[in-house]
């Protein structure tokens, strides 16, 4: 505790001291988000405390987790409502039947071993090209005893996109600006067939959102969905604290938005009856 | 930019001398004052995009010329701003009321919104500080109220009297004070009249369940937490950050203050 809080208060006092004239706004903002990141680890701590480290609410409910996140956002994560804007999205894919995951940058395994508990009958394909991160995915399957069905893979190719056609194969895709290279139907034309939950990066790769819409409106059904304030049941304990405490319990670390993109080929024949 | 430099004072004086580290009360104290500068900074743009005026749930158009004098604007602009008390008060407003006794009400965001909202009836509002009763009478000339916005200085217990009977709604928020105010025992008028209040409970002491507790021969009590709220953004919040977002609801409470929304039960 005391090394987040002495952590936190160096950076803010970095952050100040570089700051000009002019930039006053921009450093409170900056210094604002430590003092917040610092909040929302305290509260995750608090959180591991109580309920440990299983997860409390939403689809993952009862899911072994981490008591470390190398995203964040570890305190929404634990209580369930994290990107909560996506589990109506993901009962509709199961309700539809699915047999394959494939989560490109699975990162610690948060969807990856999420849905495969989730899904009993289901095969998980999950690829990082942080090693670090394909341990911690590989550590989370095995403590959620789903090892045997999320099979880990360094980086996916695009020329793998076909192996996936006319299987029932939901793509989860958040790979922090690459899906504009990666998600290329004239390159990849297989992906015109496919299911996709694509988080975009338009802070990192400008315009992304629209380039995507642009490349799958021709063959799928796009839904936009955009981040917003959470309406997750909050444990008790949390609703006896400020409002900014619970507020930020629930806060997902993001500095710009990240819109998703639910895609779903118009025309797909989906054929594949073996798990 | 006087908003930034005062709190931007502040958080260095601390960040340079952050005293006993691990003190989580100090730095969250400091959070919670750069949250608030935010809070600020982000109504005033929300204010320069769409006009100073209410943009959603029942006082949606009201025009907002005043600052909230207690608590935080950007909820209020939102029209988010206590959302768990919507619901109530448009059953309020269906019953239908004759006057509302608005005691504590800073700058008139429910003594001018609720004479927007029931046009039918006279609000009459208190506050003792002077800028709230200011800014009240700006906000009901402003939104074309100020004939049925009647703005008091001190609201004193003798004075339920005047108020007595089932089509008049007191509405208070006076920080503590309700605990000596609301005394059914003392002013029997009370027990005639509809009530919407927030309590203010201390650590040591259960205010909320005393007053529900004072009231329970007499009217229907129902409590009113907060909630987990998610409003429609302005097209123009949805494009920030997921803080600036969660800010946007964020209501400045320290601590819980559970509502009461309570009715005199009909004669047996």
């Amino acid at each position: 505790m005391a090394n987040l809080h002495e952590s936190a208060v160096g950076m803010m006092r970095d952050i100040l001291a570089k700051t000009g004239p002019g930039k006053e706004e921009e450093a409170m903002a900056s210094a604002l988000r430590v003092a917040a990141k610092w909040r929302s680890q305290l509260l995750a701590h608090t959180v591991i405390g109580l309920h440990g480290t299983t997860i409390l609410h939403g689809p993952f409910a009862g899911m072994q987790y981490v008591d470390r996140s190398a995203e964040g956002a570890l305190a929404a994560r634990l209580i369930g409502s994290y990107e909560s804007e996506l589990h109506p999205h993901l009962a509709a894919f199961a309700s539809q039947g699915i047999h394959h995951v494939v989560d490109i940058g699975c990162a610690e395994g948060y969807y990856a071993v999420g849905l495969a508990r989730l899904w009993p009958n289901v095969n998980v394909y999950a690829f990082d090209t942080d090693p670090e991160a394909l341990k911690l995915c590989a550590a989370l399957a095995r403590s959620n005893g789903v090892a045997e069905r999320v099979h880990l893979g360094g980086e996916f190719h695009g020329d793998d996109f076909e192996k996936f056609v006319g299987r029932r194969t939901l793509f989860i895709v958040d790979i922090e600006g690459g899906e504009r290279y990666l998600l290329d139907p004239e390159l990849y034309p297989a992906l015109k067939e496919l299911q996709f939950i694509v988080e975009t990066h338009p802070g990192a790769s400008p315009g992304i959102t629209d380039t995507l819409i642009g490349r799958f409106a021709p063959t799928h059904d796009i839904q936009v969905v955009m981040q917003g304030p959470k309406t997750t049941p909050l444990p008790e304990w949390l609703h006896g604290l400020g409002h900014l405490d619970s507020l930020l319990s629930v806060w997902e670390w993001r500095s710009t938005p990240t819109p998703w993109l639910v895609m779903r080929p118009r025309a797909a024949p989906q054929v594949d009856s073996t798990p | 930019m006087g908003l930034t430099d005062g709190v931007l004072a502040r958080v260095r004086a601390y960040v340079n001398d952050p005293g006993q580290a691990d003190d989580a009360e100090v730095l969250d104290t400091v959070l919670r004052g750069v949250a608030r500068w935010r809070s600020q900074i982000l109504a005033n743009s929300l204010g320069a995009v769409y006009g100073r005026k209410v943009l959603g749930g029942p006082f949606a158009g009201m025009d907002y010329p005043a600052n909230a004098s207690e608590g935080a604007l950007l909820p209020r602009l939102i029209g988010c701003y206590e959302s768990e008390l919507h619901p109530h008060l448009a059953a309020l407003a269906q019953e239908g009321l004759d006057r509302i006794v608005d005691v504590g009400c800073a700058e008139g965001y429910y003594a001018v919104g609720l004479a927007r909202l029931m046009p039918g009836a006279t609000v009459h509002a208190f506050d003792i500080d002077p800028v709230a009763r200011r800014d009240c009478a700006l906000m009901a000339a402003a939104n074309g109220v100020a004939d049925r916005v009647l703005i008091g200085e001190t609201f004193t217990g003798e004075d339920f009297a005047r108020f007595a009977g089932a089509r008049t709604l007191v509405f208070m928020d006076i920080e503590g004070h309700e605990r000596i105010l609301l005394d059914p025992d003392r002013w029997p008028a009370l027990r005639s009249v509809k009530i919407v209040v927030e309590t203010h409970p201390g650590p040591t002491f259960a205010l909320t369940e005393e007053i529900a507790a004072r009231f329970a021969a007499s009217h229907t009590v129902i409590r009113v937490d907060q909630a987990s709220k998610a409003p429609d953004l302005p097209p123009w919040m949805r494009s920030r950050s997921h803080l600036d977002q969660i800010l946007a609801t964020w209501e400045w409470r320290r601590y819980p203050t559970p509502w009461l929304v309570m009715r005199p039960k009909p004669a047996a």
